[in-house]
């Protein structure tokens, strides 16, 4: 009763067009009358503030910020040379780059929301120049960015490991071969739509001068990475601070190159605070929704249904994957991971479910929740990088969503993918 | 008269807001160097990122409201037009009016409720972080007053 | 009657009693709660700090009919007081550190400030790991001269007095970075009881391990003040002497398991160092003076500090 009413509140308010952040606390408001009344003057405020006064999340206003900047000392255009020199020859290059680059971010930072809101304002203009529709363009971004919390280092199997006494280190190993499947699916992906679409064949075939050029001329660029990657893989400063750290490369560099002005910082310092403001008023909201199910104890309702399944560990993956999705549909990603877990571990174990297995199946599911509408974060950076209206967005996210599932239902069939490298070198 | 004022506050919360971000950014860079450089950061340093960046996007919900930068689903508004578009307007304007004023009231006592606990880095009243939401939702009722029922129609006003 | 009472209870940690002993607390509690009162009271568990991390759920426990089961960062700042208990190298056991709760004057002092102040009783001291010991990856550690120069991991200000003390640094890092802040070097060390040293498979990434019995590992079971009051004479006694025996068993436990996971970690390949006695005082020697000192500047009144020695035999 008390969640069909939340859901009736918040979904008609939703399609009545109300920010999103008022419809979850609308929602949260009529949970309160269900839970306790007397609650909801301190609760509310109290795990509002608490939903967003996480040390991990002030990452994503950094890299935000540091895509921003790049695009202000106009690296972008530098980016897309090298990547036209590449593989501009081939029919939907720049779609190919989106994907490799995200790959090559994933190695960067564990949030995939950052990672959208990098990617995307550095490629989505670009792609949509190059004849890419720009829901195509962004639901690329967002849908490649999924690659972010599944090859190391990860936020979502940090948060894992520390609920269910897993190795942090073998979920990292185990998440470097699923996460590159995914960048595999959705480059043939893009390969199909690139035949589909009739994307024209504008480069001709790289030559090495010209490769070496658009190197030299990208390398502000490419050197990011690698510094945030030296940063936190060789060990230097934690995630959070690796974000500040590009930032003053990003200024840096872009001062240094006579391409950013006090102007483009000015702006770009604006505009990640706006979009800043955007998400963390959804992630505070939700918060306060996920606190209410708690209370319910919603989430031990979950586990009596899952019992009966206990016998088959595919079955029992494939139906935990099928409450995710569900819960992630409607929740904020890491509290649905911090709610779930406790409750899947025991199931899991009892059906013989390898737990590092688990935490790659949790995570993978979570982070296809950020782009399940109609609440994915990664789906709303994406449409607000792009600029594109939120129900475009969610229409044109399904292919990716599937896509991204169809490999969640490999790995869950083939455990071995996922256990290979831990049991090699862990 | 009601807009210069309107868009004076806007444009203020925003330029703070972005204040608050670029110093969280410098003391996230100085805990970094201070760890390598004088081989130890200070205690308070994450807990003071945290707060600056809350503060940062609490004070600016006003303004990307304004210009209608908070992620919204627009389905009903393309076919509500004329007088049932003034009504949706209506139904909007009253209720993040009201919502909005209701949780700066309530935060509002909730912060001061809590004024004897400390928090662990700065060593401050925990009242003091708090105060961003009723200031955050306080402008963005206050914000929504001046503009009034109209329809928000995407990226139009106030830049 | 029929109208059974249901409080809740939140704590942190995963439901899991092998490995979180503040869960296994909690279950037992629940189970003999129920039992003692045949069902008139009924205990809701949440854990995982699923209502809220410490700040919160302190809160909460002030504000509304509950229980809550709390760390030094929940009662702290209601009460830095509490920071006397954790003076280093103050107990030579678990004996001394439970004789130090159950008869000392300085906890039984604690419990009624705290009272006073928060409207909140401290109902329990629950044990959780055994002692903190240190952990690094750069060099064994037998004396405090070899803390020279390394990065240690602090929780908190005190942590960081600690390492000072010892002519190493303190740099803070939440524990869901700490894995990573250790393997990448961010930080050299950290301290934890065991339980937590496996809990966040720290033992991956740090190689040496010394069990300097630095600090008690311990919680605080927090009741709501009103709802106490407000239980029947019966159901009262039941709680009371459901808490008792819960913790009864959950320092059995603890101090049984404290062998097992010492030697795990050594099977997994972490070197393990037990300082003699002459090192232990020179830890002691050192890490103390400082630690009190860092009292002082948190204006913790001196009295509590002469009492708490006092209660653990180190009075001047
Ligand atoms: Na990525
Ligand atoms: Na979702």
């Amino acid at each position: 009763m008390m969640l069909a009413s939340m859901l009736a509140a918040f979904v008609a308010n939703v399609l009545l067009g109300l920010p999103l952040f008022v419809c979850l606390l609308l929602a949260a408001v009529v949970g309160f009358f269900f839970v306790d009344l007397s609650l909801l003057p301190r609760m509310l405020p109290q795990q509002l503030f608490a939903g967003i006064d996480v040390f991990s999340l002030m990452a994503i206003p950094l890299f935000i910020l540091a895509g921003n900047l790049m695009n202000s000392a106009g690296l972008t255009p530098r980016l897309i040379d090298l990547a036209k020199a590449l593989v501009g020859h081939l029919r939907g290059g720049l779609g190919y780059v989106n994907v490799v680059s995200s790959v090559f971010f994933a190695g960067v930072n564990g949030s995939a929301v950052a990672d959208t809101s990098a990617l995307g304002s550095l490629l989505v203009p670009a792609m949509k120049k190059e004849g890419y529709s720009t829901a195509y363009a962004a639901g690329l971004t967002a849908g490649s960015s999924l690659i972010g919390p599944i090859i190391p280092p990860s936020i979502f199997m940090i948060l894992y490991a520390s609920l269910t006494n897993t190795s942090v280190g073998d979920l990292f190993l185990a998440g470097v071969i699923p996460g590159l499947i995914l960048g595999v699916a959705f480059m043939i992906m893009n390969w199909a739509y690139a035949r589909k679409a009739q994307l024209a064949v504008t480069g001709t075939r790289p030559t090495l001068r010209g490769v070496t050029v658009a190197l030299f001329q990208a390398a502000p660029a490419l050197m990011a990475p690698f510094i945030i990657v030296a940063g936190i893989v060789f060990g230097f400063v934690t995630p959070t601070e690796s974000g500040a750290l590009i930032v003053a490369y990003a200024v840096a560099a872009g001062l240094f190159s006579r391409h950013l002005d006090w102007q483009g910082i000015k702006s770009a310092v604006c505009e990640t605070t706006r979009l800043s403001c955007a998400i963390f008023l959804i992630i505070a909201a939700s918060a306060v929704v996920s606190w209410l199910l708690a209370f319910a104890q919603v989430p031990s309702e979950f586990s009596v249904l899952l019992a009966p399944f206990s016998d088959s560990p595919i079955i029992t993956l494939l139906l935990l994957s099928l409450i995710t999705f569900v819960t992630g549909m409607l929740m904020e990603e890491v509290s649905a991971l911090m709610l779930l877990t406790p409750v899947f571990l025991p199931v899991a174990m009892q059906a013989g479910v390898d737990p590092v297995h688990l935490g790659i199946i949790v995570t993978m599911n979570i982070t296809i929740a950020l782009i399940t509408p109609p609440m994915g974060a990664c789906v709303f950076v994406a449409a607000a990088v792009s600029k594109l209206d939120l129900s475009v967005m969610f229409r044109a996210i399904w292919p990716f969503v599937l896509v991204a599932l169809c490999t969640l239902i490999l790995l869950i069939l083939l455990p071995q993918i996922t256990l290979f490298l831990p049991e090699l070198l862990g | 008269m009601i807009e210069t004022l309107r868009t004076r506050l806007s444009q203020g919360l925003l330029l703070l807001a972005c204040s608050l971000l670029v110093i969280n950014l410098a003391i996230l860079l100085y805990g970094v160097f201070a760890r390598y450089l004088l081989n130890a950061s200070p205690i308070w340093m994450d807990e003071l990122a945290r707060y600056l960046v809350i503060a940062s996007v609490m004070l600016c919900a006003g303004t990307v409201y304004l210009r209608d930068e908070h992620m919204r689903v627009n389905i009903i508004n393309r076919f509500a037009t004329g007088r049932w578009g003034q009504l949706l307007a209506l139904y909007h304007w009253l209720v993040v009016l009201l919502l909005t004023g209701f949780i700066a009231w309530v935060s509002a006592r909730y912060a001061i409720s809590i004024q004897r606990f400390m928090t662990p880095g700065l060593g401050i009243s925990k009242s003091i972080p708090l105060l961003s939401l009723p200031i955050g939702f306080g402008a963005l009722c206050l914000l929504t007053l001046l503009r009034g029922p109209v329809t928000h129609t995407a990226h139009s006003t106030e830049n | 009657s029929l109208q059974a009472q249901t409080i809740n209870l939140s704590y942190n940690g995963a439901p899991d009693a092998e490995k979180n002993a503040v869960h296994l607390f909690a279950s037992n509690l629940k189970k003999l709660v129920e039992e003692k009162t045949g069902g008139e009271l009924e205990l809701k568990l949440y854990p995982n700090s699923m209502l809220g991390e410490e700040q919160e759920r302190m809160e909460q426990v002030m504000n509304t009919p509950s229980l809550n089961i709390a760390s030094f960062g929940g009662v702290s700042p209601q009460f830095p007081e509490i920071f006397v208990s954790a003076i280093p190298f103050m107990f030579d056991g678990f004996d001394s550190a439970r004789d130090f709760f159950d008869n000392g004057e300085y906890w039984k002092a604690s419990q009624e400030e705290f009272y006073n102040r928060t409207g909140a009783r401290i109902l329990a001291v629950v044990e959780e790991g055994g002692f903190l010991a240190f952990t690094n990856n750069e060099r064994p550690i037998h004396s405090p001269a070899d803390f020279d120069g390394l990065r240690f991991r602090a929780m908190d200000k005190s942590q960081v007095a600690l390492f000072e003390s010892f002519g190493a640094s303190g740099t803070p890092i939440p524990w869901t970075e700490v894995y990573m802040a250790l393997r990448t070097g961010v930080a050299d060390g950290q301290m934890n009881p065991p339980m937590y040293i496996i809990l966040g498979s720290l033992f991956e990434v740090q190689k040496y391990l010394t069990l300097a019995d630095i600090q008690y590992s311990d919680q605080f079971l927090i009741g709501n003040g009103e709802l106490i009051d407000s239980l029947s004479e019966e159901d009262r006694k039941a709680l009371q002497e459901a808490v008792v025996e819960a913790n009864e068993i959950n320092r059995e436990a603890v101090e049984s398991q404290v062998e097992s996971r010492v030697k795990f970690l050594e099977e997994q390949g972490m070197e393990v160092y037990k300082p003699t006695e002459a090192e232990l005082a020179e830890f002691q020697q050192i890490g103390q003076p400082s630690y009190i000192e860092w009292l002082k500047e948190q204006n913790i009144d001196q009295k509590w500090i002469d009492s708490a020695l006092k209660d653990a035999g180190l009075a001047q």
